[in-house]
């Protein structure tokens, strides 16, 4: 019985003799299963055994299968309606219903065959509905073919175009809720063999993006009983899916496909002839066309370049034919090729920059950067790209040169790990005196100091290529910051009463930043902070003068729990803290810088927008330190949030570098003075601890430690050595070192102690150069560090107030290097904010 | 059809890494026995970091990309039963950008994966944990949750 269910595959075309005698014995075979059953529902000894009687329905429906797709009709075939009337009746029998449902089934196809009368075929069909009704939701209304292939049509393009969609043979409409579908299609021996059936299931709605044909979810899809691969919930496959070719889990004859589960969405579902088209060949595509953006630009918003790669997202090589989507506003192009292969692999059919649907229809050539290919060398792999069209190729060198800054890591990691002894500490002291004179006077860019240039590094690699889309109170900040760039750009006053509602604007502040820069979503531009080793300092320190009115604004509330000078009262507090806080304060009136300065920054720090949820806190953290006398530090550690670490290093660089110009051109000048009381109203009132800071104290307390312990390290070896051998400097002087010194006592226990269980060799070491240093910090002062720390802040005030900004300070910072490599990452951008410099800036240099 | 996408990306990540990479971080495709390297496996090193409970460790990283990388993200494994609330008894980072179906995107490339597993260490995230012992010192007992953070520390010291 079950030989007769094996169909062999045999050439449609013309029958041959095998053939012919198969039929002739399956209608002699249909005969006498119809004899048996007769003798069966005769009764008395001929009556079978459930499990019998089920085997030969069975073979009964097979045979009438067998005839159809042989397009035979058998002689028996005008006594089967009644042996069908009196099977049917056996339907309600749990065990027959199944058999009896599959005879059905063959029979509603020998209708259409024209077996029967047409009263017997109106009694089958509806006896086959009945039935089965058992099996699935009983059908609500008919199907519609035509809305089934207009939707196949219109997603074919979209997202199977080496596909070319033929006939369909049968098909079904999912409504949401639990269903459970079926439908029986009959194939005819003569089928084109080359012809594929498919499976196609689409969600009706949004079919704009790929996720319509996704398998519904929590749906299984099973052919003659058996699960289509990939669409059932054993071997459930994610995301868009290909038809599924089911032709080699059909037979010749009835079949079946079913549909179980929740749809989570109105579905079709089609069985259908489809055939590859190969060779597959490539429409002409049309030309990208910016999209227009729907909200009037903001005049306030310049546009500054943009970093473009050449490279193809997808694979990282170059691109050869540039396409994006039709609605992606970014430069970058991904190749064709490459988007091709990977969708024809798995219709995702996303941008793979930004993840906006970009079926093929969507795609586009942007002439614009195939142009830029083909006129620029192999070897460039970035461009800038300006907002007036214009563009510029970014020199290997700076690639080589990144390259050769993370050798530097390697060997700064050596050195650090070396460098355990007290002599060795002396040595990296110097080398660091030295690296910041250089930089500070000769300006000679060949500064190799490990520590800025590690850092430096780190922070392009981080600002790059950070995962960050989260948004925390540090964001705001940060944001606030950028936006208070901007605005110093743009020759606009006023930051202070903008900054408040930027902060306010909490979640969306990310969405602010990419307003800002629409353009460098993908690759902001790294100017400064990833050139070689020029100005490792500067684009830094020039943050830290670009947000200085966000320094003091960003002053966060009093923690009792952070030590000494937490303990002390707000106000005297503020005042004591200018003179250290205050090194790295630039001077408010006359700051040409931010509007230079900061663009570079906030295209360093525009990230990919990337929906990462992991990031948020660590910000956090570092602006919310409530350590009054290195806010200056802290804050703009959190402008520079996205690297905190290596941030607080490079922070560290201005601040050294801010020392290092007071003591040596300045002393006795306070910069900045005015500037921390204008802002005072806009601090957080202290008895507001943490209103506006994410963090918890604990926690701040515990990695603003960290960044402390290595911040102060290295001023620590800056003063040191100053103010010990420079008996000429001004009384302040002492104050501040002394200041320090206190600072990084009070500090060093909860460094030491937090990091009593550390085992990292760096973290280690951190209180060990710290510990001999700080004898020779405080013996410059007569007091004891605690007493210098808790004292000496009065004294300096009026000093404060005799500091004024002070040219030669920034001179220093706008050395002729960093014109260099300024003038060489932004000769465009820089033009328009150029012109906001006060004209005696350059002079000053 | 398109192995040759994801062994020619891998390669070019390759080379990207070894050109440039954030400090302390390791990240290498599997050598066989024989010397030749496998491309599609990965073992890296994600320093915890600094300032946080986590530093001081230096995770092992396992990345196994398949076939159909970078239209799929790799499969990114820390040793099995490590402790943190998003990440699977099995080791099995559970993070949105490493979601084909949430935050995956082809551009998305190995440093900032590692980075972004970094990033995750000292900011799980609760609101889709992935183990129970992880997720529920850290709801219920901080304290204790960051002895077990500095333990588990200090079990993976760097290799020096």
């Amino acid at each position: 019985m079950a030989g007769a269910a094996a169909l062999p595959p045999t050439p449609p075309a013309q029958k041959s003799k095998d053939q012919q005698a198969a039929v002739a014995v399956n209608a002699v075979r249909l005969k006498a299963i119809g004899e048996r059953l007769r003798a069966h529902f005769r009764g008395g000894e001929a009556a079978l055994e459930p499990v019998d009687l089920a085997h030969l329905v069975y073979a009964f429906a097979r045979g009438i299968d067998y005839a159809l797709s042989s397009d035979d009709v058998p002689v028996v075939a005008s006594e089967i309606p009644s042996i069908l009337k009196k099977v049917y009746l056996m339907g309600k029998d749990q065990f027959l219903q199944s058999s009896v449902m599959v005879l059905m089934i063959s029979c509603k196809n020998a209708c259409s065959s024209k077996w029967f009368q047409p009263t017997d075929c109106t009694d089958i069909l509806r006896m086959a509905n009945e039935i089965s009704g058992n099996f699935c939701t009983p059908f609500s209304q008919p199907n519609n073919d035509s809305t089934v292939i207009q939707i196949i049509s219109t997603i074919m393009p979209r997202y199977y175009p080496q596909l070319k969609f033929e006939r369909l043979i049968t098909s079904l409409e999912a409504k949401v809720g639990y269903d459970v579908l079926m439908a029986d299609f009959f194939i005819n021996r003569n089928m084109p063999r080359d012809e594929k059936i498919n499976l196609i299931v689409v969600q009706k709605e949004n079919l704009d993006a790929s996720s319509c044909i996704t398998n519904p979810p929590h749906v299984s899809f099973l052919v003659n009983g058996k699960g289509v691969d990939k669409r059932t919930n054993v071997s459930m496959e994610t995301g868009p899916q290909f038809p599924t070719d089911i032709t080699k889990m059909l037979k010749y004859g009835a079949n079946i496909i079913q549909a179980v589960g929740y749809f989570n969405a109105n579905y079709i579902i089609a069985v259908a002839y489809l055939n590859k088209l190969v060779p597959f060949n490539a429409p002409n595509l049309n030309d990208y066309a910016q999209p227009v953006a729907a909200d009037p630009p903001d005049s306030d918003i310049l546009e500054g370049p943009s970093r473009v790669s050449l490279k193809c997202p997808i694979s990282f090589r170059r691109i050869e034919t540039p396409i994006k989507g039709r609605l992606c506003k970014h430069y970058q192009c991904f190749d064709y090729n490459n988007y091709m292969e990977m969708n024809l692999r798995k219709p995702t059919w996303r941008c793979p920059c930004c993840s906006t649907p970009s079926n093929f229809i969507d795609l586009r050539i942007d002439q614009k950067m195939a142009k830029i290919l083909q006129e620029i060398r192999d070897d460039t792999t970035d461009v800038l790209v300006f907002a007036d069209g214009s563009w510029k190729a970014i020199s290997t060198h700076d690639e080589k040169s990144d390259g050769h800054a993370s050798d530097i890591i390697q060997q700064n990691e050596d050195c650090m790990d070396t460098d355990v002894t007290p002599a060795d500490v002396v040595d990296l002291i110097n080398g660091d005196d030295n690296g910041d004179m250089l930089m500070s006077f000769a300006s000679v860019s060949k500064d190799m100091k490990p520590l800025s240039d590690t850092q430096d590094l780190s922070v392009a690699d981080y600002l790059l290529d950070l995962p960050i889309s989260t948004v925390s109170q540090a964001d705001n900040l940060y944001v606030a910051s950028g936006n208070n760039g901007r605005v110093n750009a743009t020759s606009t006053s006023g930051q202070n009463s903008s900054l408040p509602s930027t902060g306010g604007l909490g979640s969306s502040s990310f969405g602010i930043l990419e307003s800002i820069l629409p353009r460098e979503i993908l690759y902001p531009v790294i100017t400064d902070a990833v050139s070689p080793s020029l100005d490792t300092s500067n684009p830094t320190q020039h943050v830290a003068h670009g947000t200085r009115p966000d320094i003091v604004w960003l002053q966060p509330p009093i923690d009792p729990s952070l030590g000494l000078e937490i303990a002390r009262s707000p106000i005297p507090r503020n005042v004591r803290r200018e003179p250290v806080a205050v090194q790295a304060l630039p001077v408010p009136q006359q700051n040409p810088g931010p509007c230079r300065r900061v663009q570079p920054n906030i295209f360093n720090c525009s990230p990919i927008p990337q929906s990462s949820s992991a990031s948020t806190a660590y910000q956090a953290h570092q602006v919310t330190n409530a350590d009054s006398a290195i806010t200056a530090m802290n804050t703009s550690v959190g402008s520079l949030s996205r690297a905190p670490d290596s941030a607080s290093l490079l922070q560290l660089q201005s601040t050294l570098q801010e020392m290092r110009n007071t003591q040596n051109y300045l002393q006795g000048q306070f910069i900045g003075l005015a500037a921390p009381q204008n802002f005072v109203g806009t601090r957080p009132p202290p008895g507001n601890p943490g209103q506006a800071y994410g963090a918890s104290p604990a926690q701040q307390h515990h990695h603003i430690d960290r960044l402390l312990a290595s911040n102060l390290l290295d001023q620590l070896g800056q003063a040191v050595p100053q103010a010990s051998t420079a008996p000429l400097v001004m009384p302040t002087q002492p104050g501040s070192t002394s200041a320090m010194g206190s600072h990084i006592h009070s500090h060093l226990f909860s460094v030491q102690r937090s990091q009593a269980m550390r085992t990292q060799p760096t973290n280690s070491q951190v209180p060990s150069p710290v510990m001999p240093s700080i004898p020779s910090a405080t013996a410059t002062t007569p007091s004891t560090p605690l007493a210098a720390g808790s004292g000496d802040g009065l004294p300096e005030l009026p000093e404060d107030e005799s500091w004024r900004p002070s040219g030669r300070m920034r001179g220093s910072l706008t050395g002729s290097a960093y014109h260099v490599a300024i003038g060489r990452y932004l000769s465009n951008s820089g033009q328009q904010t150029r012109q906001s410099r006060p004209p005696g800036t350059d002079a000053r240099k | 059809m398109s192995g040759g996408i994801a062994r020619g990306r891998l390669a070019e990540e390759r080379k990207a890494w070894r050109k440039n990479h954030p400090h302390g971080f390791v990240a290498k495709p599997e050598t066989m026995a024989d010397g030749t390297v496998n491309l599609m496996i990965w073992h890296c090193t994600i320093p915890g970091k600094q300032g946080t409970d986590w530093e001081g460790g230096c995770f092992p990283l396992t990345l196994h990309f398949s076939e159909d990388y970078p239209s799929k993200p790799p499969k990114c494994k820390f040793p099995q039963g490590f402790f943190h609330p998003n990440v699977y008894p099995s080791g099995t980072v559970c993070l949105s950008i490493l979601n084909e179906d949430s935050g995956w995107r082809p551009a998305i490339t190995v440093k900032q994966i590692l980075v972004g597993i970094q990033d995750l260490l000292d900011q799980p995230n609760p609101a889709d944990p992935a183990q129970t012992d992880g997720y529920h010192l850290f709801i219920q007992d901080p304290t204790e949750y960051k002895r077990r953070v500095r333990l588990q520390a200090k079990q993976y010291p760097p290799i020096v």
